[in-house]
């Protein structure tokens, strides 16, 4: 076990804080780290004068994508100790294995490439809509000028995939906001390394004043009591975590809104396509590997109970056995960039996954196990019982007759479907998102985040903005009144 | 040291072959015997036992089969033979939803060799039915769990393991340094509970009832004549499931169910009521009586909060038996509860145990604050990651498993959600161990601490699922 003490500096607008530390985790294995006491600074980690948020209107678009750009080619645990530390720390406390952490990394500036920016935003908010106050004319004659301006926000993000923390960096930079980042243990230093390397780059810059980075324990009241004040912040956006949600949820109120891009959990659907001969079976299941086995299963996006149109009979289970077994030797395949062999068990689902594997083939046959992830064949059309814990490169496939039944199984709950073939896409998109799906996917590319700026039914880019309308009369003020 | 001062009418041999026969011992009998001789009954006892079982039971079978285990060489192997408790629980709960409690039946025939066959699971309708007819047809009382949110286990008792719960019921009310209790049958029970639980804790009282009081109800001071319901229970986690499988509502669960909704939904309303008239009786007519009863600490805590309400406290005699086990259930306790209950209760002490729904006998509490493994336990520390058992001595902490050998229907091999630190050598009350901290605690606890933050999840069983389901339409 490596001793090296991690501190995760408090970050307050381009000031590092690191003294007065109190030590977090350890717990059960886990990491530990040292962090300062976020409560002894509220005052000043509170942006109560939202005018001092004028700077960032001295500064164009285009000037931004410079800053984040240049960022993005710092950002290299290669040629950059805090990302190096973060890493590091990243490898001790992330459910996602060493190589596939590295690769991470190493192309974590590749979010803040221009183009790539731009895309995201047009494609969203519009840059006018950033830059100036974009003018239509309505009915009537009236004159409104609508202009997206950045807001107080606390970001909560989640540790999942250390690139949050980046795009939440980029987002409120490009919005023109004033982000405090509450960072998760399971990722504690990321974005702190982020905010020093900004700090390192340009000191002065009104983007690296407007970016503070804290570590508390999640519902510590000392801290969010005080913070979470409509005086302080406008918005609280979450990026998962069911316990972090409830805590907020109490602290929202008038004057503070919630942007929730609530935990999630994604599935697939295959039709009886699949099955048409041996090769269309390895390359449906090879894609299916992507989808269930990337990032180790750690994300929303990432396929877990699979219906598959093979038919209930004998016959149908017997096609899904070898469908399985493909599965998950594709899993087995997938290069240790993108996933690896569990880090950590996750105790209670191999509980559940060891109690099948001695109870018999007569509900569900058990394919692999442990580290190396597993398949899991139902018998009937049905999920195992525990289909919401399904973790470290679990799949259940589950057989169904009738191309109905997984749609009855979606729920708000649900967030990515990866389906195949594409009709059966077409088919079901409608009722799929009346019932609750959220992102309908080619299978096989669950896990890419292509800049369409939809997230979990929501536009999360633009809901990061206040967007402020100026109306004007087309005459004077009495015609107007009338 | 006086404690280990104890008979020692130890007949290794019998004990062997009958491991369950150490539980007529004393308390003090079945504490004193040496380590060295312990090791070497549950040694050859546990052979005994998997020879019995592993050709009968197929999960069993299949685990040793995992595990490359033919025969038993040494107690490490035996280490290996642990269910995880989720075996006890590895039935689709759709079963019980779509009212097949045959196949539930079968299911259960896997795990006992008790004889099942004449269960008629015909027009069973619900969990409470099936529990009684497994019991009326075949004499196997189930013991289930008692979560609130989620899946129960179901753990079958045969008949030849059935006496086991009264000796273990009265073993516990034996407190280690202590003299034996004398005249229980004549001290009433006090039922923080229903007169009909399957759980762990009604085995028990049905045992007192029938075996201490000759059938005399009346000995039972109960707090609700009805039923703990195991389909109440069982609410929860199957409206989840339910979820996942695409049928969300009521019109998905089964009939019988909803039939009896109201009626529990009006025992769930009337329940704080119902609990302080039965502390009202039970202070008035019981003051300054001998008693008994077993609870958890968050029972006794209601209790003496119910007690100082009323401005009372040294309610009972000083010569009752109060026993604790099963700790403070994850519950925060205000500071200095164990004071404030025995004072509130009018006792010196307040005898404490371990133990969990998958054995036979709560490990006692001795002198020095340490839990004794009985001798017909075959415990272990494993590594919670590789299931690596830790050596037979010094001290070490990880996850808690153990082999009841007491069992003669069931494998008695278990691998428990507790982390325990535990020792093997000598406790300071003079008694040879293995000893447990008095520091369990729940895996799940622990992992549920931290500040995680992850994208993916969906929301657990909905936490008043009775509530949930009287709204939905």
């Amino acid at each position: 076990m490596d001793e090296r003490t991690f501190k995760v500096p408090l970050i307050i607008r381009g000031t590092v804080i690191d003294g007065d530390l109190v030590s977090h985790g350890g717990r059960g294995g886990g990491v530990q780290f040292e962090s300062p006491q976020v409560a002894r600074h509220i005052s000043s980690l509170a942006l109560t004068a939202p005018g001092t948020m004028a700077d960032l209107y001295q500064i164009n678009f285009e000037e931004i994508l410079d800053y984040l750009e240049s960022l993005g080619q710092r950002l290299s645990p290669a040629v950059n100790p805090w990302m190096e530390q973060a890493f590091e720390l990243s490898c001790r406390t992330s459910g996602l294995g060493r190589d596939t952490l590295h690769a991470m990394y190493l192309h974590m500036g590749h979010g803040l490439r221009r183009d790539t920016l731009r895309e995201a935003v047009e494609n969203t908010i519009g840059v006018d809509h950033l830059e100036r106050w974009v003018e239509a004319r309505l009915a009537g004659g009236l004159h409104a000028r609508k202009r997206a301006f950045g807001a107080r926000t606390v970001h909560i993000v989640a540790g999942n995939a250390p690139g949050t923390s980046v795009l939440t960096v980029a987002r409120n930079a490009l919005t023109r906001g004033d982000a405090i980042i509450k960072t998760p243990s399971n990722d504690p230093l990321t974005a702190a390394a982020v905010a020093r390397t900004m700090i390192e780059m340009a000191p002065d810059h009104p983007l690296t004043k407007h970016l503070s980075v804290a570590y508390w324990k999640g519902g510590d009241a000392a801290v969010e009591e005080p913070l979470y004040r409509s005086r302080n912040i406008e918005k609280i956006i979450a990026w998962g975590g069911m316990s972090s949600i409830k805590h907020i949820a109490k602290y929202i109120g008038p004057g503070i809104e919630l942007v929730a891009l609530d935990p999630k959990l994604s599935s697939t659907i295959i039709g009886k396509e699949a099955f048409a001969d041996d090769a269309s079976m390895e390359k449906v299941a090879a894609a299916l590997a992507m989808d269930g086995g990337s990032l180790n299963q750690e994300g929303c996006v990432n396929a877990r109970v699979v219906w598959v149109e093979s038919g209930t009979d004998a016959d149908g289970i017997a096609r899904l056995d070898r469908f399985g077994q493909m599965v998950f030797d594709a899993i087995q395949r997938l290069p240790s960039s993108i996933s690896t062999p569990a880090v950590r068990l996750d105790a209670a689902l191999t509980d559940e996954i060891d109690a099948l594997k001695m109870s018999g083939d007569d509900y569900y046959r058990v394919i692999g196990g442990g580290k190396a992830g597993a398949v899991i064949v139902s018998r009937m059309d049905e999920p195992v019982d525990f289909a919401t814990k399904l973790a470290n490169r679990v799949l259940n496939l589950v057989p169904i007759d009738d191309i109905n039944t997984p749609v009855r199984a979606v729920t708000s709950y649900t967030q990515t479907i990866g389906i195949y073939p594409e009709s059966l896409k077409r088919q079901l998109r409608d009722r799929l998102a009346l019932h609750g799906a959220q992102r309908l996917v080619s299978l096989g590319s669950a896990m890419g985040l292509p800049n369409h700026g939809i997230q979990d039914a929501i536009e999360p880019w633009r809901r990061m903005c206040r967007w402020i309308v100026e109306e004007e009369c087309p005459a004077d003020l009495d015609s107007c009144a009338a | 040291m006086a404690e280990a001062d104890a008979p020692r009418n130890v007949d290794g041999a019998t004990f062997a072959r009958d491991p369950h026969k150490m539980l007529w011992q004393p308390l003090e009998a079945s504490l004193a015997m040496a380590a060295a001789q312990v090791a070497d009954i549950q040694l050859a006892a546990v052979r005994h036992r998997f020879a019995q079982l592993c050709e009968k039971l197929p999960p069993l079978r299949a685990l040793a089969a995992e595990n490359g285990v033919t025969e038993i060489v040494d107690l490490d192997t035996a280490a290996r033979l642990l269910f995880k408790h989720s075996v006890y629980k590895s039935y689709p709960l759709s079963l019980i939803e779509k009212c097949r409690f045959d196949r539930l039946t079968a299911w259960l025939a896997n795990l006992t060799t008790a004889n099942l066959s004449g269960v008629n699971a015909d027009g069973l309708e619900t969990v409470d039915d099936w529990l009684d007819a497994v019991k009326r047809n075949a004499n196997v009382r189930i013991i289930h769990t008692t979560g609130t949110s989620g899946k129960l286990s179901f753990l079958p008792r045969g008949p030849l393991d059935e006496p086991l719960q009264i000796r273990s019921g009265l073993l516990s009310q034996e407190v280690p340094g202590h003299p034996q209790p004398n005249r229980l049958e004549t001290v009433p029970t006090i039922v923080v509970g229903q007169r009909v639980m399957f759980n762990g804790y009604g085995a028990a009282m049905d045992a007192l009832v029938d075996n201490l009081y000759g059938g005399d109800e009346a000995m039972l001071l109960t707090m609700d004549e009805g039923r703990l319901s195991a389909d109440v229970l069982t609410l929860a986690g199957r409206l989840a499931a339910a979820e996942n499988r695409g049928e969300l509502g009521r019109s998905q669960l089964s009939p019988a169910i909803l039939n009896r909704l109201d009626q529990f939904v009006a025992a769930q309303k009337t329940a704080p009521d119902r609990r302080a008239k039965f502390f009202d009786t039970l202070f008035k007519t019981m003051r300054d009586r001998r008693v008994m009863m077993a609870g958890n600490w968050s029972m006794y805590l209601e209790m003496a909060q119910a007690g100082q309400e009323r401005g009372l406290d040294h309610v009972f005699s000083p010569e009752s038996h109060f026993l604790c086990a099963g700790g403070t259930k994850g519950k925060a306790m205000p500071e200095g509860y164990r004071a404030t209950i025995a004072s509130f209760l009018g006792v010196e002490t307040i005898a404490e145990s371990y133990g969990m729904s998958e054995i036979s006998t709560l490990m006692p509490k001795c002198a020095a604050g340490k839990y004794h493994a009985l001798p017909w336990l075959l415990v272990f520390v494993l590594d919670p990651q590789t299931g690596e058992p830790s050596a037979r001595e010094g001290t070490h902490t990880g996850r808690f498993g153990v082999i009841d050998l007491a069992f003669q229907q069931r494998w008695g091999g278990v691998l428990s959600g507790d982390e325990v630190t535990m020792t093997f050598g000598r406790c300071a009350c003079g008694r040879d161990g293995p000893f447990i901290e008095d520091s369990v605690r729940r895996y799940s606890e622990q992992e549920g601490g931290d500040d995680k933050i992850t994208c993916a999840g969906a929301p657990e069983a909905h936490d008043n699922a009775l509530a949930f389901l009287a709204d939905l339409d």
